[in-house]
């Protein structure tokens, strides 16, 4: 009889597999455009399941090479009139295509990576209105605009995890990882993007505190890294959603935490939302929960 | 110098085409006593639907209905209320429309999950069985920008909402930081796709705030604005701001009126906030002589909110 963890893995595999176009990616959503972020969470969460989905890579690597630009960015073809990649999903593919060797058939990882790295946050003047350091560039959602905490917790974990496969440039992970020390909150954890505004200080909060902790486990017993721990593991219930329970799943387990209460509250988050629908968050909890 | 013109003065051509905008001669704002959630917010909104003649506009109409959903903290005035979106989707559905979605893209939060169901939406939404669209990650579709104050030629909305008949601004009543006030106009932000532009829809922020404002109203061209300003937020709003109580839905056909008319109801002088003061030469009314109350006189509201540095411009 299958544990109730299992039995909430296949439903979500099944919904996932369900959800997969005609030319191999995913949308957000059921019958919407394949996508990067909801086709790399797929696929890390099929793979993570146990699922035998060798039919679903070559159709994903085909379209990973068709949305590959000469910069070696990722756009999806009805994006690409934006000309605005999405950098922390690129980031995000790049550490999918580190894991799976099998999806770098046509893709070139190492233009990717070339891509994220050479994507920055602009640089500010100094800020009037918080206390932070504006000349630190980390990433940002899309190049060029303001540096990010997520973007640049993606950004991280691609460039640390390509480290593995070839050279990366080390000075912009050390930017990375200052960027997110600044950024700390003072009770640990992270907000979105400042960590005070107008006087006040801002509040963390879970997803963004699980990623960046994911994003800086290499520097385990960093001051913000253990409040931003102890601060996760105080309130890894405290956001009821497939996204900040999974990626707090992801982050506690790189920590050697523990992790089968926040399973239990995320197959009964299932249960109860079904994850709005959402293959990205699908995916996302197969991940985690395999 | 008109205020779009000194907005715009970088730009070789008009921001916009005034063939392309009607401004009538006088607005209808209507407000209507809500003394608190527990009423019964759909008779409210329905007899604002009536007072203000849109139930013939709305009848076998898909209506979306674009709450103010940003952040959740427990007894704050964030977010426009469920009960008020509750009330929406009952009075447009008791007026004819065909169908009613809710949808919203936060700009601060990217966990539309959480929201939802912290919030009591998602189980508001799913008894009623009313559809919700996640503006963030929706399919989308580039069209033209009805004014170009961001001197964006093109912009990718989401495909629900440019398929749906009638759009209604929900906003919830806060003073701003940034933009001064945050009501019907400023709401609009929300329908950003982040997963296209970024958190919080950084390009449009790098585009100027008043810019992109008056951009989106130009092109979504919402129908409808109800204004939950039963709780309202004072002080370091859109977040950190205190709720104070006002016992007002405040609803108009003109976004512009309703959100000059609730400026001034707060203290505000509208020609001070920047997107105000331009929207008034091509969106709508803002000047008091030519908006007409139904419902409620503003005396009855009138009052001075409390506001935050740098935005402390505009007081009445």
């Amino acid at each position: 009889m299958p544990s109730h963890d299992e039995g909430c893995v296949a439903e979500i595999r099944e919904a996932l597999t369900e959800r997969v176009n005609l030319d191999g990616g995913w949308g957000y959503y059921a019958g919407h455009a394949s996508r990067i972020e909801p086709t790399c969470w797929a696929l890390l969460g099929l793979r993570a399941s146990s699922l035998d989905d060798t039919t679903a890579v070559p159709p994903a690597a085909e379209l990973f090479r068709a949305w590959q630009r000469e910069d070696g960015l990722l756009v999806e073809p009805h994006l690409q009139h934006e000309n605005r990649p999405n950098v922390a999903f690129n980031a995000l593919a790049a550490w999918l295509l580190v894991q799976r060797p099998e999806l770098r058939a046509h893709v070139s990882l190492a233009k990717l990576v070339d891509g994220v790295t050479c994507a920055r946050g602009i640089r500010l003047p100094e800020s009037t209105v918080n206390r932070q350091d504006d000349a630190l560039q980390g990433w940002a959602w899309i190049d060029s605009t303001f540096s990010w905490v997520e973007p640049t917790c993606w950004a991280l974990l691609a460039l640390k995890a390509a480290a593995a496969i070839f050279p990366v440039v080390e000075t912009r992970i050390n930017e990375g990882e200052r960027l997110l020390i600044d950024r700390c909150c003072d009770s640990g954890g992270w907000n979105y993007g400042n960590s005070n505004m107008l006087g006040r200080t801002l509040r963390p909060y879970v997803p963004t505190t699980a990623v960046a902790l994911l994003a800086m486990k290499e520097r385990k017993g960093e001051a913000c890294v253990e409040r931003s721990l102890s601060f996760l593991k105080e309130n890894r219930f405290a956001e009821p959603s497939a996204m900040a329970l999974g990626l707090t799943i992801l982050a506690l387990r790189a920590f050697g935490e523990t992790v089968a209460d926040v399973k239990e509250m995320l197959v009964a988050q299932w249960r109860r939302t079904e994850f709005l629908d959402n293959a990205h968050l699908m995916g996302l909890a197969l991940y985690s929960l395999g | 110098m008109p205020a779009a013109v000194a907005l715009a003065s970088a730009c070789r051509r008009a921001p916009y085409r005034s063939s392309e905008f009607t401004v009538p001669s006088r607005s209808a704002v209507g407000l209507y006593p809500a003394a608190s959630y527990d009423l019964d917010l759909g008779e409210v909104i329905y007899r604002g639907l009536v007072d203000l003649g849109v139930t013939r506009s709305v009848q076998d109409r898909r209506v979306f209905l674009k709450p103010n959903i940003v952040e959740y903290e427990a007894n704050t005035a964030i977010n426009t209320s469920a009960a008020v979106v509750v009330g929406a989707v009952h009075a447009f559905l008791r007026a004819g429309a065909r169908q009613v979605v809710v949808g919203e893209g936060p700009g601060h939060r990217r966990d539309m999950e959480y929201l939802l169901v912290s919030t009591g939406l998602y189980d508001h939404l799913r008894e009623l069985r009313v559809q919700f669209v996640d503006l963030n990650h929706d399919d989308i579709r580039r069209v033209r920008l009805g004014s170009h104050f961001t001197r964006l030629e093109k912009i990718a909305l989401p495909v629900e909402l440019l398929q749906s008949d009638f759009v209604v601004s929900m906003p919830k009543l806060k003073t701003h930081h940034w933009a001064g006030i945050t009501a019907s106009m400023k709401n609009f932000f929300g329908v950003v796709p982040g997963a296209v532009y970024g958190w919080p829809k950084n390009i449009l922020h790098m585009k100027g705030i008043d810019n992109s404002i008056l951009d989106l109203n130009a092109t979504v061209k919402p129908q409808f604005t109800i204004v939950d300003a039963v709780t309202a937020m004072e002080g370091d709003g859109p977040i950190m701001g205190k709720p104070r109580h006002m016992g007002l839905l405040a609803m108009s056909t003109d976004l512009a009126a309703a959100d000059a008319t609730c400026a001034r109801l707060i203290g505000i002088d509208p020609r001070a906030i920047p997107y105000l003061a331009v929207g008034g030469e091509f969106l709508g009314n803002i000047r008091e002589s030519r908006i007409e109350h139904r419902g409620e006189r503003p005396d009855r509201y009138r009052t001075v909110f409390e506001r935050t540095a740098p935005s402390t411009v505009g007081h009445a």
